[in-house]
């Protein structure tokens, strides 16, 4: 059955699959035109294979262990009888929203110090750790909301013949099992991208290979292009995988509902494990405020305008993909087939790893006649939207998704032209989805430090890349100061768009 | 008379489904034509092709004599149909008060806001909401939010107006009134109509003529005592015999 779309739709989809190609299809296609023969040895030599690997077994076991804890997280935290069980949902969930390698700063001001933790610490075991305790949160997350979504009577007629832990095991968590393999390829993406945290753990890992060949003194861009393929061929098979596991259902997988029904009485252990959780992803960011707050008052002449350019440029791409996903949102939300090619491509910039797009961006972008937007923050903005759009497009399709079409309907039997149905029904209607899509958007932006660090323009840098690049040889306790001043301004944002949400309830 | 709207050979196909097949069928002007049968019937996919949210997989729709959708293209876009529509779910939009929900058609075709204020005022008037005008839909009761369906239909001043289930679940009483509203309303404006519905009441109060649909194919079309001295068919029979209140 085809439902009728009208022309103005078409147009606009096409206008934006024309956009998303410029941002993602385009520096792709010049990594593999910058895939010059002559750099093709560096492909030849063990090393890079072995980096290969490494950051795939890294990504890997950092995936099952965030889903190893993640799952019963969630399942606690979406159903449990616990008090205070918001606000340990809210501290467990911290970490999503700050750059992986904060955490390791705090670890390795807790642990460092000792000659055994820093041997533990900075090691692949050490690596794994705090990225698997950095990224668990997100797999907590998409199983708490899966199983929030779940209709109550599904969850009642097993309370009926079932312990509550059973109820969690057999019906709840394979209820949610779309947005836990979700969780687990973002987890994956996210830890295969990861330049910041194995760095300062001095771990080799292959975007660091990649990254190396652009951020030295002399640019190798032909190698970085090499290095660059195998990588972009795995992103392929992730985006393959994240197709073949949620099929048309693409907006589906991520309904936001939230059915009111009586908790579970789930015992001790479930409170116990709420605040471990919790405790988790507190610890490095108290030891990392701790260790800085002494030096906060000094931060200032540290800082320059490195808030500014970060917030600045998170704002722009957080709007731009706010407004373009209402139009690609609600596309893919009422299953419109270019709406989810248009996705998928931005799924490949949301799974390529950061210094891979990187390339593709200097490559694509870095010549004469695009020096105006190379040279300034609007480079960073591109580069953003190309890694983020996706997630704000998501959102709003699941927000879609769960409204029957017949407000549409009625306003177009009313007259309502396509651009007029988006302002006066789509958008008011959704406004909350609009607001959470932004809220996403700016947080993953000013949480970025992988994208930034290869594109920001002279002066320009945002605060993650001030302090990545300071943590390599400035005093420790600013840079602890730093990271708080982050913290700070992250969670300033969250509680805008909070206060957003909660105004903008339908 | 002539055809207000006209369903020819129209088939519609949905996953490999048939769920309307061949179906022709003519609406003449101010006449109230009842579709009537049981669920997945294909009754909702009728009013979809007339409205042109959904094409027909074969066959062409007329509005006012001009094709408006053929052989899986959607001709004429929905917003262009210069049609009325009380909805199953009534699609009350939550973020708009009464007079925003029933003022919207009005003001997508450019209506100056006195005129539109006043028309708003009389539709309401006419289903019995005077003075509601600035609560929000969720603040009524489900014979209210009716209401302001039916409004909202009625002050797009069409020449066919289109009800799906428009009165389901509703008691019986307040059916009763809504049912005498629809009917002084359709008679007032002499307009055509296409009302959906599986409530052989319904279909006897308002309707001079009545499609009876199976599996998506029209198994006979009449008025209610055609269809009593001559079924077709077993749910034929069932229904004109609860029309004559047996």
């Amino acid at each position: 059955m085809r439902v009728a779309g009208g022309r103005a739709e078409s147009l606009s989809l096409a206008a934006a699959g024309a956009v998303v190609a410029l941002l993602v299809v385009v520096p792709l296609v010049a990594v593999a035109t910058r895939a010059d023969t002559s750099s093709l040895g560096v492909l030849t030599q063990g090393r890079a294979w072995v980096l290969l690997g490494r950051s795939i077994v890294l990504a890997t076991s950092v995936t099952v262990g965030a889903l190893v804890i993640g799952i019963p997280c969630g399942a606690v935290f979406a159903r449990a009888r616990v008090p205070a069980l918001r606000s340990l949902f809210a501290l467990h969930l911290a970490p999503v929203f700050l750059p992986p390698f904060f955490a390791a700063l705090g670890w390795f001001h807790l642990f460092g110090a000792r000659a055994s933790g820093s041997s533990v610490l900075f090691s692949p075991a050490g690596a794994w750790a705090v990225l698997t305790f950095a990224f668990a949160p997100i797999v907590t997350g998409l199983t708490a909301i899966g199983i929030r979504a779940l209709d109550p009577s599904l969850e009642e007629a097993a309370r009926l013949v079932a312990r509550p832990w059973r109820v969690v095991t057999r019906i709840l968590v394979p209820a949610a099992g779309r947005q836990i393999a979700i969780g687990g390829l973002i987890v994956f993406a996210l830890t295969l991208g990861e330049l910041g945290a194995p760095m300062f753990l001095r771990v080799d890992v292959y975007p660091a290979a990649v990254f190396a060949r652009l951020g030295g003194m002399d640019l190798q861009l032909g190698e970085a292009a090499v290095l660059s393929l195998p990588i972009v061929a795995l992103a392929a098979l992730l985006v393959a995988g994240e197709a073949r596991l949620f099929g048309r259902s693409h907006a589906g997988a991520l309904t936001l509902r939230d059915r009111a029904r009586e908790s579970l009485d789930l015992g001790p252990g479930a409170h116990a494990l709420a605040i471990a959780a919790a405790l988790v992803s507190m610890t490095p960011l108290l030891v990392l405020a701790g260790h800085g707050m002494r030096e906060v008052g000094r931060v200032g002449e540290w800082l320059g305008s490195s808030i500014a350019n970060g917030l600045l440029a998170s704002l722009a791409t957080a709007t731009v993909a706010t407004l373009g996903g209402l139009g690609l949102g609600h596309a893919l939300g009422r299953g419109r087939w270019m709406a989810r090619i248009v996705t998928t491509a931005l799924l490949f910039g949301f799974f390529v790893p950061s210094a891979v797009l990187g390339v593709g961006i200097v490559a694509a972008w870095n010549r004469p006649s695009t020096e105006v937007v190379y040279g300034s923050a609007g480079i960073l903005v591109l580069a953003f939207l190309a890694r983020y759009s996706w997630l704000s497009i998501r959102v709003i399709a699941a927000f879609v998704a769960q409204r029957s079409s017949t407000y549409e309907e009625a306003a177009a039997v009313a007259g309502a032209g396509y651009f007029r149905r988006l302002a006066r029904v789509v958008a008011p209607m959704e406004r909350r989805g609009l607001v959470l899509a932004f809220g996403l958007t700016l947080v993953f932006c000013l949480r970025d430090l992988e994208t930034a660090v290869l594109l920001y323009p002279p002066g320009g840098e945002p605060l993650t890349v001030r302090i990545f690049t300071l943590e390599a040889n400035g005093p420790t306790r600013v840079v602890a100061a730093l990271a708080v001043v982050h913290v700070a301004v992250t969670l300033a944002a969250l509680l805008v768009v909070g206060w957003g949400f909660r105004g903008s309830r339908a | 008379m002539t055809a207000i709207v006209e369903l020819e050979g129209v088939t519609l196909v949905a996953n490999g489904q048939r769920i309307v097949d061949d179906i022709s069928l003519a609406v003449e002007s101010g006449e109230v034509v009842a579709l009537a049968g049981p669920s997945g019937s294909g009754k909702t996919s009728i009013l979809r092709m007339v409205l042109g949210l959904v094409a027909p997989t074969r066959g062409v729709v007329r509005l006012r004599g001009k094709e408006v959708s053929r052989d899986g293209r959607v001709l004429v876009p929905p917003e262009e149909r210069g049609l009325a529509m009380v909805f199953q779910d009534l699609a009350l939009w939550p973020h708009l008060s009464v007079l925003g929900n029933v003022a919207f058609a009005l003001e997508t075709r450019g209506v100056p806001k006195r005129d539109r204020d006043l028309r708003v005022s009389v539709a309401l008037e006419r289903v019995g909401l005077a003075g509601f005008d600035r609560r929000a839909p969720a603040t009524l009761s489900g014979g209210e939010r009716q209401r302001v369906a039916i409004a909202r239909a009625l002050v797009a001043a069409s020449d066919l107006m289109l009800f799906d289930e428009a009165l389901a679940s509703l008691d019986l009483a307040i059916e009763e009134e809504l049912l005498a509203l629809l009917d002084g309303i359709l008679r007032e404006q002499a307009s055509a109509a296409l009302y959906v519905s599986h409530e052989p009441r319904e279909a006897r109060r308002l309707a001079r003529r009545i499609a009876v649909l199976e599996r998506g194919r029209l198994v006979q079309l009449g008025t209610p005592s055609e269809l009593l001295a001559q079924p077709r068919t077993s749910f034929v029979r069932a229904f004109s015999g609860a029309l004559a209140g047996r």
